[in-house]
């Protein structure tokens, strides 16, 4: 297949600048049964995430006296992707992301409350289109903060890098594929820490460290919608007084795709006016 | 592992039973309020996701190109999986499919195979070329009868199914295509037994505590499927009435898709 | 919700499982306690009425202003203090109300546990949460059986987390609710208010556990778990009081006792 051209008259393939997030939604608890969930669409992702715990932690032997096991898993549906059938099971790139996106929330995460517990993070994406690592943990992180487990700061993910020359942010799935590097970054937004990052293809020190300032700069926007996200759910039980019990929250749940349109929210892409979570 | 917690809130639910009343007041024969979505995973040939009370479930289907089995040479291959996802219940582990999932993954393809919901001969191409139809059953949030959960979001995610092409040897997913082409719609409805009081649609609380279960998936006239899980059994007699009240939900659950 | 043990045929009036899941605080007066009054002051910021009317919904690593003395579900890092969870926080008082969160062993509560292991030195309970708790057999005369439920009291924490349990005793018949611990300051209510006006109007025995375990018995206990499952809805929100109030002097909904 020949490349396709990312950057037409200054202009991305869908129409973004180059630091431009794509439209963002996140909901937080949107599951029944587990500690604290979230919801995250971004661009046309669309990524589940659920915490148990702390719990006991199995296996036994893999216990810390001093503090909590914080681990994730990261997979994929096999009815993700544009293209074929995926595999059923986990993949080796599976198998890395988690082990990033623990070592991330093992930073933040205040594990030492609870000693010989496990956090259990789990991040299902069920629709990918480029940027599935950062979705992912910007949904972990608000579900964490659903479930009530103490953390340093709400952490949240974006990636960088150099399409058709250009530095940019976020990167669709062509973008993905096609462009010359990707460097998916992870911000504690309170101190500007990164807890995440990686990097391929071949850059100059200056376009790393320019991607880099565009990552940061645009997660802040991103964690503008998580913090919405948690307050929006608290907010709700206040206004209506009694919103149901605690099972009623899952009900609503994932919000649907049907026709193109997003029902009963209205998105606005980035940037200025960061996408809003809206009802 | 046996949960002491777990044997505790059994006994008082059969208790509760044995009483008359159900943990939710809902009536013996009376099924939790549901809802279906379809397309929601627009990136997949065809989804769904169905709510029933509090469980959620995403059905998935994908499309691709293959080769027919040995023996049925002529038709395409349905193939299902399902996945009981970590996050939908404190206890699901991650590893292969345990016997769980496979059985409601084969009963939920059983139905659908019966009545041919997914018409498998027109998915057959040339000798040796068929189209693989994958359906994957995802259990996003348990609270009881997945089956039931699953088959509707399976349902509902065949009768949106986009049916690709193949223009020069390679498949085409965009642009306008029909739809797979299906047969009959069957639904599941499942009951289960709690000492001597039967259930529909048991939820989480009353699985953990019934000794047997009976799926039956039916087209509008016909049974298509019959799965007796669990331990314990029936009476020939309450096979008899539960295909009667499997006709009658299943007109219910038809009516969501 | 579930039995405490069958003994006697309890009628089980209310039905429902309310799979609480997180942990909280305070208790409510029973026999062999302390006066209520003198348990508050030890754990003084743990028990409240309704949220200051200005309180305001904090994040974690949400700025609350100057570090002063340290605040339960904060830290301090150059200065500052910081929420670590997401909550309701006050700055006139600088109080910090968690809204989730999982139950956490600590000295001189009182908790509501399920035996979930006899062994020879003594039991072990589940106290909903990741911690269990252990009444040795030098502590108690008496012999406990699997699933039996108790209230009792943390006497010790090690640094490593293990719980020793003493002053136990059954709760017999009556049923269990499981609410999130946060929440269980709200059904105590500053000064035991709301507690009593439970008990007063309903005439129930009330036992309430800080990890989120109430026992209900007798008296109208299904007007008392009626006004304790509002409560762990709407713990967070104005007015609740007196809504409560209002609840128990209609007698709340028929539920066909």
């Amino acid at each position: 297949m020949d490349k396709p051209k990312l950057i037409v008259d200054g202009k991305r393939m869908d129409g973004r600048a180059m630091d431009e997030l794509r439209p963002i939604l996140i909901k937080a608890g949107v599951l029944n049964k587990a500690d604290g969930s979230a919801y995250i669409e971004w661009g046309k992702n669309k990524v589940l995430a659920a915490v148990y715990g702390p719990r006991e932690c199995i296996p036994k032997h893999d216990e810390n006296p001093y503090k909590a096991l914080v681990r994730c898993t990261y997979r994929m549906s096999p009815f993700c992707s544009l293209e074929e059938h995926g595999r059923r099971g986990p993949s080796r790139r599976g198998t890395e992301i988690s082990k990033l996106i623990s070592n991330v929330f093992d930073t933040v995460v205040m594990a030492e409350h609870f000693p010989k517990t496990a956090i259990d993070i789990f991040v299902e994406v069920l629709q990918a289109d480029g940027g599935t690592r950062v979705a992912g943990l910007t949904a972990a992180a608000v579900a964490l903060a659903d479930a009530g487990i103490p953390m340093k700061d709400v952490v949240c993910g974006v990636a960088a890098g150099k399409i058709d020359g250009e530095i940019a942010v976020d990167f669709g799935k062509y973008e993905d594929n096609f462009g010359e590097s990707d460097i998916p970054v992870a911000v504690s937004p309170r101190t500007g820490e990164l807890l995440l990052l990686q990097m391929d293809g071949m850059l100059t020190k200056d376009e790393v460290m320019r991607s880099v300032d565009m990552a940061i700069s645009a997660s802040m926007k991103v964690h503008e919608l998580q913090v919405a996200a948690l307050k929006e759910r608290y907010a709700e039980k206040e206004k209506s007084g009694a919103l149901g019990g605690e099972g009623d929250n899952g009900g609503g749940s994932l919000p649907s795709d049907a026709g193109g349109g997003r029902q009963g929210m209205a998105l606005q892409p980035v940037p200025g006016d960061a996408g809003e979570s809206a009802r | 592992m046996v949960e002491i917690l777990d044997e505790v809130r059994k006994e008082f639910v059969k208790d509760l039973i044995a009483n008359g009343k159900r943990p939710s007041g809902r009536a013996f024969d009376e099924f939790r309020p549901a809802t279906v979505e379809q397309n929601v995973i627009p990136n997949a040939e065809g989804s769904a996701r169905v709510h029933l009370g509090k469980t959620q479930v995403l059905a998935g289907v994908k499309l691709g190109i293959g080769e027919p089995f040995a023996d049925k040479p002529d038709e395409g291959m349905l193939s299902t999986n399902a996945e009981l996802l970590q996050l939908a219940h404190p206890t699901f582990e991650s590893g292969p499919p345990d016997a769980r999932s496979v059985e409601l993954a084969r009963v939920v393809d059983r139905g659908i195979r019966s009545s041919s919901a997914v018409d498998l001969k027109a998915l057959f191409i040339e000798e040796g070329k068929a189209w693989n139809f994958f359906l994957d059953l995802y259990i996003l949030d348990h609270d009881g009868n997945l089956i039931d959960a699953a088959a509707l979001a399976a349902m509902s995610a065949i009768l949106c199914a986009k049916q690709p092409r193949l223009e020069d040897g390679k498949v085409v997913r965009e642009g306008s295509l029909g739809l797979v082409k299906s047969g009959a719609t069957c639904v599941a409805t499942t009951f289960g037994k709690i000492g001597s009081t039967i259930v529909a649609d048991p939820d989480l609380d009353e699985e953990k505590a019934m000794d047997a279960r009976l799926t039956i998936t039916t087209t509008p006239d016909r049974v298509c499927s019959i799965q007796k899980g669990c331990a314990g059994g029936f009476t020939r007699d309450e096979v008899a009435s539960l295909i009667d009240l499997a006709f009658e939900k299943g007109k219910g659950l038809r009516a969501l898709l | 919700m579930f039995g405490a043990k069958r003994f006697g045929k309890e009628k089980f009036e209310r039905a429902g499982f309310r799979g609480g899941r997180r942990g909280g605080q305070q208790f409510a007066p029973m026999p062999q306690a302390p006066a209520a009054g003198a348990e508050q002051e030890r754990h003084g910021p743990e028990s409240h009425g309704e949220p200051a009317r200005k309180s305001r919904l904090v994040v974690p690593g949400e700025l609350l202003g100057a570090a002063g003395r340290p605040i339960p579900h904060t830290f301090t890092e150059k200065g500052s203090a910081y929420s670590s969870v997401v909550g309701l926080f006050d700055d006139a008082s600088g109080k910090l109300i968690p809204l989730e969160g999982v139950y956490t062993p600590a000295l001189d509560d009182v908790v509501v546990g399920v035996v979930v292991a006899v062994r020879f030195a003594g039991f072990t309970l589940d106290l909903k949460s990741p911690y269990e708790g252990f009444i040795s057999g030098k502590d108690t005369r008496d012999v406990f059986k699997l699933g039996e439920v108790l209230v009792s009291r943390v006497k010790e924490v090690d640094e490593v987390r293990n719980v020793d349990l003493t002053e136990a005793s059954k709760l017999e018949g009556g049923e269990i609710i499981e609410i999130p611990s946060v929440k269980v300051p709200r059904v105590i209510g500053k000064n035991s208010s709301m507690i009593r006006m439970l008990q007063d109007a309903t005439k129930s025995e009330i036992v309430v556990g800080k990890n989120g375990r109430i026992w209900v018995k007798g008296g109208n206990s299904a007007l008392a778990i009626e006004a304790i499952l509002k409560i762990e809805r709407e713990a967070h929100t104005q007015g609740l009081t007196d809504r409560i109030s209002a609840l128990l002097g209609s007698g709340g909904q028929s539920r066909g006792v």
